[in-house]
Parts: structure tokens; C-alpha cells; sequence
């Protein structure tokens, strides 16, 4: 029986004492929820801790997950910062975050920030097409979304499902922008649905063409020169009938623990620096306007040499949202 | 037989307390099932009960109800005059032996055997002494350090035993302990079990389905059949005297038969069987009512191998034997009478040139008082 | 036995089910009853459910595959069962051991693997179309269920191994003296034996593969599985019908309990108490036969753990970017060592709490299962710990986070929120696995030992839990195992600093990160071999029936 009561009192104890980890005085640490690479995360964090002292926790998980767990924990928030949200995850959930204006405010194009500070820009994701090389000769590679239904590359088009991804759903608003929200639009969208392999994960995307698995896969700029760079023998397209840039943004959780560290941390990760750095090692595009991008990376363009959607409405894509999935949903249920 | 002299002297000066049981009108079900139906009994303090019936006719059931392993819907248990119903076995100051031995296998022989005293608080220096008294007692010194799987059937069931009594209990029960034993094995263990018993007087309720091993060894027998007690009564009380055709059945084998009264004699009453005329004790019964009888084969004597002097007042038949069986000790046939009217025959004359041939007709009979009637 | 301490602690245990468990889970299981537009209860989301074509597909395709995967592992478990615990085959340790390894490797690894192998341009597939083979692809059905197969087979395995070992000898003796072959005494006696195990290794199976989402999502492709719409449903940004999401979670969950009412049906029938007197002979085989039989069981146990060793391998190699190079590298070991040592230590610690705290409560639970039968607090117990099984493991953390973060007992955000979810989850396995136990232990021995003047409570520790301490022990290793490949819940719930192993090989596979997941793996399944060895060695000998 002795040896069965030490055997627990070590266990007690142990407990305890991992569970009283020395409190960080306030300011000392700052807890980030985000959905960026780990790697990306892990370099952030460690520079930020180099230049401010402030400790960084980091929480990665999908952005489905995040925002899940951040409405969870409303009445008692854990987490300071909310790190590679989409926009619209931003906005959709606008009660959830603190107004901080960052130094960095004004560096940011308009279309990037939120006007009253509740988010602010961080990266921007180019919608772009994604080939393999030995599958699709770079001459008949598709150049634009309307490339993408001709009955040729039935099978071949791998796209994320909308409804799980927000990247995707930014796609198929460029397409119906392009193609019309009307009859005649919807139809070309269930052609591409049809046609498509869809995948439930939009990373599978980009990975499946990598590997051969899809010839084609409709992805996210970052995603694919990742792969590019990598050494892979991949193509990447910038649809020549335009495309849009998806905004991920950062935002300070209302009522956290830390908001003066959180605030710094907004600040640092969105400095010049720090910014360029990020493009440099992971080919994240920086949603500020004085960064020379195309200079940085070999074969990504500037974002004045994209051709990018005119009159592409943010606000009605945004409200339209739930419709358009739902209608998604419909068709996917249908043809699938 | 050394064995057992040897136990009886290493245990004359162990004396525990000891004490009498009252069982009043206990019933114990298992859903639908009535297992143990109004029992009562009363035990004496020493003496050696045993709960003999076929498997299923709740002996077991009612040992554990005395165990407190099991709690009777009705009724009442008394240890001396001490009502048993809220104490928890383990409170109740019981010895018990299981069917399956149940020798912890994590343990020791020694350490089996101080499970109990360790358990009751016993004083430390008195544990050892005890324990050593205990497994010499059943012949197991030397073997303190095995561990159970080291052991024999007999050995374990040694173990189980010293096991039980070392602590002293008031009451010992003991589970079919000899069931998982071979045939030789069992006869010499349950001498021993008798004869520890009778030295320790501690009272002690025994179960088993041995009609054999329960008339060997008991002070007293109560015979149980579907959760009731049939009978109770000394050995030779329910062997020769048996209450109901069950327990005529059960004790024993016996020649079970059924007939129509045809005449009375004066000291005796003829009843015909598919035929056969037989002579049974004197009743006041009209010619035609049907009566149950049961003669045991021992009361037979094939009249030519008998002493003319013994064959008096026997009456007497004849038949042709249908089949024979010789044990050595005694000789078994099967004697038929007329088509359908086959009785058990044991002759215990041993001369093998008198030993009867299948085929043979031989005349033999029996005393008329020692067939036992009863009335449906 | 009418001891008052066992109807205590089986309330208790009720209670703490109810509190950390159904409470939380009703409260975001409401959901499934209600819609945006309808009012505070609705059964729409029932109805869309049984109106969409999809859905229906997504149901019978879950059902199919997991009945198929069912089967599979049957025909591959069982035999192998067979020849380890009747045949001398070489290294017997080794091959339980391995053949534990599956479970331990995260689904989506091994998925991203038979990919790599066996995908449309996968290595294999293009050996095979070289050699003439017509080989299209791994994806659709036929993958789902042999990766399913590969990965779940040791739950067939491991249990009739343990059910093969018990049947009384002289059973199968008899059979044979009654003039009946040794494949037919296998067919008409040893094997509806052993149906019983063979039924609850099945039954984990497909419990397991009806529930997986990881492997679904990557080689189902486009087709329609329960779990996967579910997952996804739940997980999305914004979903565009939050109440489906607990819909499907309610189907998934009546299809796993009504498998599991179909089960018991069956076991009532069946209960074949087996006296384990006579345990079998192990039979010895001439040198070729034993060879071949050798070779089988390592045959098949290798095969199932080419994703690991083909993770093992990508681990070692050099990655640029998410983009593997057949160049030799210590790049991701040292990564994940150095830059992520931490995980490593949180995994084992966790894992270790929550076995430990699952024995506490689960062996006990065992107990009043088995030996408290027909009791009203053991049929309240068995139904409570049925529904840990049945729970998706994202949709228990998000019922915990809410239910923990306010309130008298504030766990949301610290490492015991996850302990207690792997508690909740596990506790289940472990007393299924000490009930199985004791029914092959006398009771007469914890009856002798009251008679002796120990207590009730006292016997369970000094005689019982001495007496089940190798099942114990084996059950609890494969708690910790599968604790640490835990990966729905602790994605939900994990607060900062305490990332496991799994979730950083979950972000290195998202993040198309290949390199350290492998390295994860790897050193993972490395060091719980050494252990698992060990106590696989221990344990022969000892009658222990895992799970």
C-alpha cells in the first residue's frame, strides 16, 4: 500500500507543480491563435520574444477550429491574439475583437484594414492555378477560369470544397463576379463543379499536384510557390481574367489577458521587417503597400503586375456568403 | 492413517470458541428461481452437519446465505443466539472452504495461510507459531515457500484447510472440498477432514452431492432437493429409514416398484407387480389400491448360498439373472422376475465358484419388514 | 455482494460521467433539434438529412466500408490469431508487438503514405503499370478498406489471440476424437468459440473506421462519408447549417450504438464461460512448416507498418519547402528536437495521467460490470461508459471548453482539461478490458478472502487488482498508445505550451510539412516499442486478454 501512495503523491505533486507554471507577469507573455504554418509561427514568435521580451504562445490549428474555440472561450477569453483569420472570419464574428489602431495602420492599403481597428491585414493570398508539368505541357497550361470548364481537363481540375475553406470560397467569388450571379454563371459553376475533383482540405490541393495526384488544382499563390521553390515541378498560373487577393488578418481578442503585449505583437508582425522576412522565407505576399514584393522572389509578380477582378464587391461576397454555399452544397449533393 | 494420528496430535491444544447455528424459515431467489425454499435447521454447537442433494437443489446457495456471501429475501440466520442479517461476511467470524480451492496464486503456502490472521489483527508474535502449527497440522512443513502453482489438487486443498482453521473461526463451512479430487484421494482426505473435526470440535456445515462421502463422515444429514430440506437425521437414520421416494432414490440404490394390493396375509400383505406377487409389511389396505414400495438390494439373500438357519421368515423368488456385475467386496445382478420386473440383487457372499452366470435362475428372497412404502 | 462501498463507487463514477461528460455534450447537442429560421425544437435538419441523395450515400458508404473493413480484418486477424497462439512460430513477442504498431501510427500519416505509394502516380502504381499491371489508383472503396484493414487488423488480432488461448483444450480434443479434422474442428468449434472476441475486435473496428475522418478525407476523395461531412460541417469557418453538423454527429452516434446493441444481443446469447484448466499446447512444427508459418505472420505484420517505414524513411531525408529530395538529412530530427522537444515530454506525461487516472476509475468500473451484474447501478453504469465510444472527439472538446471555461471549476486552458478528455475517452477501453479479466477470474477467491476478515474494498486491492495486475497492465498500455495518437479532441482543447507529438505531425502534414511529422512518427512509435517489447514479454505466460 505504501509503495501505491508515494506512487501517487508523485503524481499529486507533479501535477501541482506543472500546473503552477511560474505566472508570467502580465506583459511578460502573450497568447496567439493561429492558422499560419507552424514554421511560420515558430519564427515570428521567436524574433518577437528576441526583440520585445515578451514570451509568445502559440495555438495552431484550421481556421474553422480557431474560430470555434475563440467563441468557446468567450467568457473567459484564453487566447490575446487571433492570428490568420480571413477577413471575413473577422468580420462575420465582429463583437469578438478589442479596436487597437496600430502604428502600422496607415502603411496598409485601405481595402486591407478595418476602418474602426478591429482587424488589421497581414498577408494576402493570390487566388492562382497550380499545374504538374510532366501532366500538362506549360504551352496548353489553363490561363484563365475559363479554362478551367472546357471539357478537356474533366477530372483533372482539383478545387477545395467551399464550404470548408475560406480560400475557396474567395475562388468561387471570382468566378461568379466574373461569370455573373445569374442563371448562365451558376451554370458555368456547376460545370466546374462537375468536373472537378473536390478535395475537403484546400492544403490537398496543392500537395496533390505536387505529387501528381490532380494535373490542375485551383490554389492559393503562397501554396504553390512553396512547392515551386521547393524544387517541385510545378507551373503556377495568375489568371489572366483576373483574380483577387483574400485577406488574412489579426486581431486582439476582447477581454484578453494581455492586451499590451497583444498590441505589440499586432505591431510587430505586421512591421516592415518583420514582413519582409516572412515573404523571403515562406513567399507570404505582405498586405502593406511599400513593400517591393516582386523584387523579393524570383517569379512572383508585384501586386501591380496581377491582373486583378475590377468592381470586385467585398461587402456583397461577403453578405452573399451563406447563399451561395448553400447553393454549392445543393449542386455537390446533386452531382456527387 | 499415520496422517491422520499425527494431526490429531499436533492440534490437542488449539481450542477455539465454537458455536451453534439457527436457520429459521430462510428463502433466497434468483429472479424466478427459488433456490433455497423456507429452510430451517438447527445446528449444535461441534457438531460435523452436512448438506447433501443433487447439484442444483440449493445447498451451495444456502452455505453462502450462512457465509453472508448472499443475502436470503426471507428468514433469519442466528450464530448462538446472534441474529447474522446486517453483518457483512467479512465480519462474520466464519471459516469456509471452496470447491475450487481458491489458494490465492499471488501468494506463498505461508502467506495463504497468515492472509486470515494478518486480516483479523492477530498479535504478531503469536502469527507465525500459528501458521506453523497450522501447516504442519495439514501435513505441508516444507512446502511454506511453494507457490500454489507448484502444488497438487491435494496439496492446494491442504492449504485451503489450514487456511480456514487457523484463524479459529467459530463456524466452519466447507464447499464441496473434495470435488476437484481423485477417487483415492478423496476418501483419505475426508477421514482426515472427519477426524480434525472431531478434534477441534469447531461446528462445521459440510455440502456436497456424495450420498457416500456425506454418510462417512457427518454427525448429521440434511438431504435437500429443489431448495427444500427433504430429511434430516443421523446417517443410518436417513439410509435405512429414508422420509419420501426422494430421498430413498438419492441415499443409496434401491429397487423402486409400484403394484396392486391382492391379499392380506397375517403378518403380511401381498401386492402384485406386472404379475409378480411380492410380500410387503402388514397394512389395512382393500384388495386393488395401487402402493409404492422400495426394497434395497443388500436386503436380498440368494437362498442356496445362505445358511438355512438365516432364510427363515424371508420370502422368497425366483428368477433368471439378466446380468452381473462383481466388485470384488460384493457381487451385483440384475434378477428378472417376469417380463418388465427386474430387481437389484447384492450378494456379498465372495466364494468365486458361487459367483451366479448371466442366464442362471437363481431363488433367493428377503424379510418383508425391511421394504419401505410409501404412500403417493 | 452487498457491499456498500461498490454501490458508492459506481455511483460516484456515474456522477462523474454525467458531469464531465453527458451535460456538456447535451447542451451542444441541442443543436441537432434546431434551426436558424424554426423555432427552439425542429426535426428539419432529420429531415434534410433523409432528403439529400448525398446523405443517404454518405450513410450507406460509411456503413459499407465500415462492415467491409469489418470483414477484412476477420480474415486477416483471426487466422494469424490462430498460428501465433497454437503454432511455435519464431519471435512471438515480436510479432504481438509489432502487430500493436498500427493503431499507434496516425491515420492521416498512413493515409498520406499509401498515397505516396500507391496514388495515381504513386511508387508502386507505377511499378505495377511497368510490369503490365492495370493498377489505377488506391482511392475509392478498395483503399478505404485496406487502409482500414492495415491499420485496424490488430484489433481482430489481439483479441482472438487472447480468446485462442483460453479455449479449453479438451475441447478441441473431443471435436477431434469425434472424427473431425483439424479444419474442421477449427470451423465447427474453435472458431464460434471465439466469436465472441473475434465480435468485440470487430465491432472496435468498425466502431473505429465509421468514426475516422483522416483517411475518408484524403482516399475517399469525393466520396460521401458520414464522419467526413461531419468533421467538416463541424470544423468549417462559417458553417452554413451549424445544426447539421450535430445531426450527423447524432447518426454517427446511432450508428455505432445501435452496432454495439446488435453486439451485446449477441454475447447474451453466447456467453461461453470457458474453464481455462486445460489451456492449449503449443504445437510444434517440422523446420519448413515453421519457416513458412514464420514467415506468414511476419509477412503480414510488415506489411501493415510500410506507412511507418516509409515514414521512417521521408524522415531522414531532405525537405525543401514541403517538397521531398532523396538526399540523407538529420534536418527534421533536429527541428523536431530542438525547436519542439516539448511536444515529446507533453505527449508522455499526458498520456501517463490519463492512463493512470483511467485504471483508477476504469478497473473498479470493470468490477461492478462483472461482478455486480443485474444491478440497477451496474446497468446504469454500462450504459453511461458506453458513451464515451460514441463521441466524436472534436464535438467532446468543444463541449468541454464551454462547459470548463466558467463557473466553480475553471479547466478550460490548462493541461488537466485534456487529461480529463483523454480520461473521459479511454476510461471506457479499460474497463471493458478488466471486465473481460475477471470473468476469467474465480470469484471464490475474493470470497475467500472475505471469509478471512478482510473487508470488501480491502480484498478488490489486495486480491483482485494483485490477480488482473498483467491484464491490467496490458490494458493500460494500450490506453497510453492510443492516448497518444489522440489527435480530435487535443486539437480543440490543447492550451498554449502544451502541443503533443500528434499535433505537431497534424501540423506538419497540413502544412505539407512531411519531413517533421515523419520525425514525430518516428521517434514516437521508437520509443514505445522498447516499452511495449518489454511488457509483451512480461506478459506471456500470464493469462491476460487485452482490451
Amino acid at each position: 500500500m505504501k509503495k501505491y501512495i508515494s506512487f501517487f503523491v508523485f503524481f499529486a505533486v507533479l501535477g501541482v507543480m506543472l500546473s503552477l507554471q511560474p505566472p508570467a507577469a502580465v506583459g511578460k507573455e502573450v497568447v496567439v491563435y493561429s492558422t499560419n504554418l507552424q514554421k511560420v509561427n515558430e519564427m515570428v514568435a521567436e524574433d518577437f520574444e528576441k526583440e520585445t521580451g515578451i514570451k509568445v504562445h502559440m495555438y495552431r490549428a484550421g481556421s474553422g477550429i480557431t474560430i470555434k474555440k475563440i467563441k468557446a472561450e468567450k467568457d473567459r477569453p484564453l487566447g490575446d491574439v487571433g492570428w490568420g483569420l480571413s477577413k471575413i472570419i473577422c468580420e462575420n464574428n465582429i463583437d469578438l475583437w478589442q479596436p487597437y489602431k496600430s502604428v502600422n495602420f496607415d502603411a496598409t492599403p485601405a481595402a486591407y484594414r478595418d476602418p474602426q481597428y478591429r482587424w488589421l491585414g497581414q498577408m494576402l493570398h493570390v487566388m492562382v492555378l497550380m499545374y504538374h508539368r510532366d501532366l500538362v505541357k506549360d504551352a496548353e497550361a489553363p490561363r484563365t477560369w475559363a479554362d478551367l470548364i472546357k471539357p478537356k481537363w474533366k477530372d483533372k481540375v482539383a478545387y477545395c470544397n467551399p464550404n470548408n475553406s475560406g480560400s475557396a470560397y474567395t475562388q468561387l467569388s471570382i468566378m461568379l463576379a466574373l461569370w455573373g450571379d445569374d442563371k448562365a454563371g451558376w451554370k458555368k459553376v456547376e460545370t466546374l463543379l462537375t468536373n472537378a475533383k473536390i478535395t475537403q482540405q484546400s492544403s490537398l490541393v496543392p500537395k496533390g499536384v505536387n505529387e501528381g495526384e490532380f494535373p490542375i488544382g485551383i490554389t492559393m499563390e503562397y501554396a504553390a510557390h512553396r512547392f515551386k521553390a521547393g524544387g517541385a515541378n510545378v507551373g503556377v498560373v495568375y489568371p489572366e481574367d483576373g483574380t483577387v487577393a483574400y485577406t488574412e488578418a489579426g486581431t486582439i481578442i476582447k477581454g484578453c489577458k494581455n492586451p499590451e503585449a497583444a498590441k505589440k505583437f499586432i505591431d510587430f508582425s505586421t512591421s516592415k521587417e518583420e514582413r519582409m522576412k516572412i515573404v523571403k522565407n515562406f513567399l507570404r505576399r505582405p498586405a502593406r503597400s511599400d513593400i517591393d514584393f516582386g523584387g523579393l522572389v524570383k517569379g512572383m509578380p508585384a501586386l501591380s503586375q496581377i491582373t486583378l477582378v475590377k468592381d470586385y464587391d467585398r461587402p456583397y461576397w461577403s453578405k452573399r456568403r451563406p447563399e451561395v454555399l448553400k447553393q454549392v452544397k445543393d449542386i455537390l449533393l446533386r452531382v456527387k | 492413517m499415520q496422517g491422520v494420528s499425527y494431526l490429531l496430535h499436533s492440534f490437542s491444544e488449539v481450542s477455539g470458541h465454537t458455536m451453534s447455528l439457527k436457520i429459521v424459515g430462510v428463502t433466497k431467489r434468483f429472479g424466478d428461481l427459488v433456490a433455497v425454499n423456507r429452510v430451517s435447521l438447527e445446528i449444535e454447537t461441534g457438531e460435523f452437519f452436512t448438506l447433501l442433494g443433487p447439484s442444483g437443489c440449493g445447498k451451495t446457495t444456502l452455505l453462502r446465505s450462512i457465509a453472508g456471501f448472499n443475502r436470503p429475501e426471507e428468514g433469519e440466520i442466528y450464530f448462538d443466539e446472534k441474529k447474522m442479517k446486517n453483518i457483512p461476511p467479512h465480519k462474520r467470524d466464519v471459516g469456509m472452504v471452496f470447491q475450487n480451492y481458491a489458494v490465492f496464486p499471488h501468494l506463498a503456502v505461508y502467506n495463504n495461510v497468515i492472509y486470515g490472521l494478518k486480516a483479523k489483527k492477530t498479535p504478531s508474535q503469536e502469527i507465525e507459531p500459528r501458521a506453523l502449527k497450522a501447516i504442519e497440522m495439514v501435513r505441508l512443513k516444507g512446502l511454506e515457500k511453494r507457490l500454489p502453482s507448484q502444488l497438487s489438487g491435494g496439496q492446494l486443498q491442504r492449504v485451503a484447510i489450514a487456511r480456514a482453521l487457523v484463524v479459529e473461526p467459530e463456524v466452519l463451512l466447507m464447499d464441496e472440498p473434495l470435488s476437484n479430487l481423485d477417487a483415492k484421494l478423496r476418501i483419505e482426505t475426508r477421514s482426515e477432514i472427519r477426524a480434525l473435526q472431531q478434534k477441534l470440535k469447531t461446528t462445521t456445515i459440510y455440502v456436497t452431492h456424495d450420498q457416500e462421502e456425506a454418510l462417512a463422515i457427518s454427525d448429521r444429514i440434511a438431504v435437500m432437493d429443489f431448495g427444500k430440506i427433504q430429511q434430516v437425521g443421523r446417517p443410518w437414520e436417513i439410509y435405512t429409514n429414508p422420509a419420501n421416494r426422494f430421498v430413498a432414490e438419492f441415499i443409496g440404490t434401491t429397487n423402486f416398484l409400484e403394484g396392486e394390493v391382492v391379499s392380506e396375509n397375517e403378518d403380511s400383505t401381498l401386492v402384485s407387480v406386472k404379475g409378480v406377487e411380492l410380500a410387503i409389511p402388514k397394512l389395512e389396505k382393500s384388495k386393488g389400491s395401487r402402493i409404492s414400495f422400495a426394497i434395497r438390494p443388500e436386503a436380498f439373500r440368494v437362498l442356496e448360498d445362505t445358511k438355512p438357519s438365516l432364510t427363515k421368515g424371508l420370502f422368497s423368488l425366483k428368477g433368471r439373472i439378466s446380468s452381473v456385475e462383481y466388485l470384488g467386496t460384493l457381487t451385483k445382478y440384475e434378477i428378472e422376475l417376469a417380463e418388465g420386473v427386474i430387481l437389484k440383487v447384492n450378494s456379498y457372499d465372495i466364494e468365486p465358484d458361487r459367483i451366479k452366470q448371466r442366464g442362471e435362475t437363481v431363488e433367493f428372497g428377503y424379510d418383508p419388514k425391511r421394504v419401505l412404502i410409501y404412500e403417493d | 455482494m452487498q457491499s456498500p462501498f461498490w454501490r458508492l463507487t459506481a455511483l460516484l463514477i456515474i456522477i462523474v460521467f454525467v458531469f464531465f461528460l453527458i451535460i456538456p455534450i447535451v447542451r451542444i447537442m441541442k443543436g441537432s433539434f434546431q434551426t436558424e429560421e424554426a423555432g427552439p425544437f425542429t426535426l428539419k435538419n432529420y429531415k434534410d438529412f433523409a432528403s439529400y441523395r448525398s446523405y443517404w450515400r454518405s450513410f450507406f458508404n460509411s456503413v459499407f466500408i465500415g462492415l467491409a473493413s469489418a470483414i477484412t480484418t476477420i480474415l486477416v486477424g483471426v487466422p494469424l490469431a490462430f498460428i501465433v497462439s497454437r503454432w511455435n512460430v519464431a519471435g512471438k513477442a515480436l510479432i504481438i508487438t509489432l502487430s500493436t504498431l498500427p493503431l499507434m501510427l496516425p491515420s492521416f500519416i498512413s493515409a498520406f503514405v499509401w498515397v505516396i505509394l500507391l496514388g495515381r502516380q504513386g511508387m508502386i502504381t507505377h511499378f505495377l503499370r511497368s510490369i503490365g499491371i492495370p493498377f489505377e489508383s488506391i482511392y475509392g472503396y478498395f483503399g478505404l478498406i485496406f487502409v482500414f484493414t492495415c491499420q485496424l487488423y490488430p484489433y481482430v488480432f489481439l483479441m482472438s489471440l487472447s480468446a485462442f488461448s483460453t479455449i479449453d483444450e479438451s475441447i478441441e480434443e473431443a471435436a477431434k476424437v469425434l472424427g473431425s479434422s483439424p479444419l474442421r474442428t477449427f470451423i465447427t468449434v474453435s472458431f464460434p468459440l471465439i466469436t465472441p472476441s473475434i465480435l468485440s475486435g470487430a465491432m472496435l473496428v468498425f466502431m473505429t473506421s465509421v468514426e475516422n475522418f483522416g483517411v475518408p478525407m484524403i482516399i475517399g476523395e469525393q466520396m460521401p462519408i458520414l464522419a467526413v461531412q461531419a468533421y467538416v460541417q463541424f470544423t468549417s469557418e462559417i458553417g452554413t447549417h451549424p445544426g447539421m453538423a450535430h445531426t450527423m454527429g447524432i447518426i454517427l452516434i446511432l450508428i455505432t450504438m445501435t452496432s454495439l446493441v446488435v453486439q451485446r444481443h449477441y454475447l447474451a446469447k453466447r456467453n461461453f464461460i470457458q474453464s481455462a484448466r486445460g489451456r492449449p499446447l503449443v504445437k510444434g512444427l517440422p523446420p519448413l512448416k515453421k519457416l513458412a508459418a514464420s514467415s506468414y505472420c511476419y509477412l503480414i505484420v510488415f506489411f501493415a507498418l510500410i506507412p511507418f517505414f516509409v515514414a521512417m524513411v521521408i524522415s531522414f531525408m531532405e525537405m525543401r519547402g514541403p517538397v521531398i529530395h532523396a538526399k540523407f538529412s538529420l534536418e527534421s530530427y533536429i527541428y523536431a528536437f530542438t525547436r519542439s522537444a516539448r511536444p515529446i515530454f507533453n505527449s508522455y506525461f499526458l498520456a501517463t495521467v490519463a492512463t493512470l487516472v483511467s485504471v483508477l476509475i476504469g478497473v473498479p468500473a470493470g468490477y461492478i460490470l462483472t461482478r455486480h451484474q443485474k444491478t440497477a447501478y451496474s446497468g446504469a453504469l454500462d450504459i453511461v461508459i458506453m458513451l464515451p465510444f460514441v463521441v466524436a472527439g472534436t464535438v467532446l472538446g468543444i463541449a468541454l471548453t464551454i462547459a470548463f471555461n466558467k463557473g466553480i471549476l475553471i479547466l478550460t486552458g490548462t493541461w488537466m482539461i485534456l487529461a480529463l478528455s483523454y480520461t473521459i475517452r479511454k476510461m471506457p477501453f479499460v474497463a471493458r478490458s478488466s471486465s473481460s479479466i475477471l470473468y476469467q477470474l474465480d470469484p471464490e477467491l475474493e470470497e475467500a478472502s472475505i471469509s478471512l476478515g478482510v473487508s470488501p474494498m480491502k480484498t478488490f486491492f489486495k486480491v483482485t487488482v494483485r490477480l488482473m495486475f498483467g491484464g491490467i497492465l496490458a490494458g493500460a498500455i494500450l490506453t497510453w498508445v492510443t492516448i497518444i495518437s489522440e489527435l480530435s479532441s487535443t486539437i480543440v482543447l490543447y492550451p498554449p505550451g502544451w502541443s503533443t507529438m500528434i499535433i505537431e505531425m497534424f501540423q506538419g502534414v497540413i502544412s505539407d510539412d512531411m519531413g517533421t511529422a515523419s520525425a514525430f512518427a518516428s521517434i514516437l512509435i521508437l520509443s514505445t516499442i522498447i516499452p511495449l517489447l518489454f511488457i509483451t514479454r512480461y506478459l506471456r505466460g500470464e493469462k491476460t486478454s487485452i482490451l
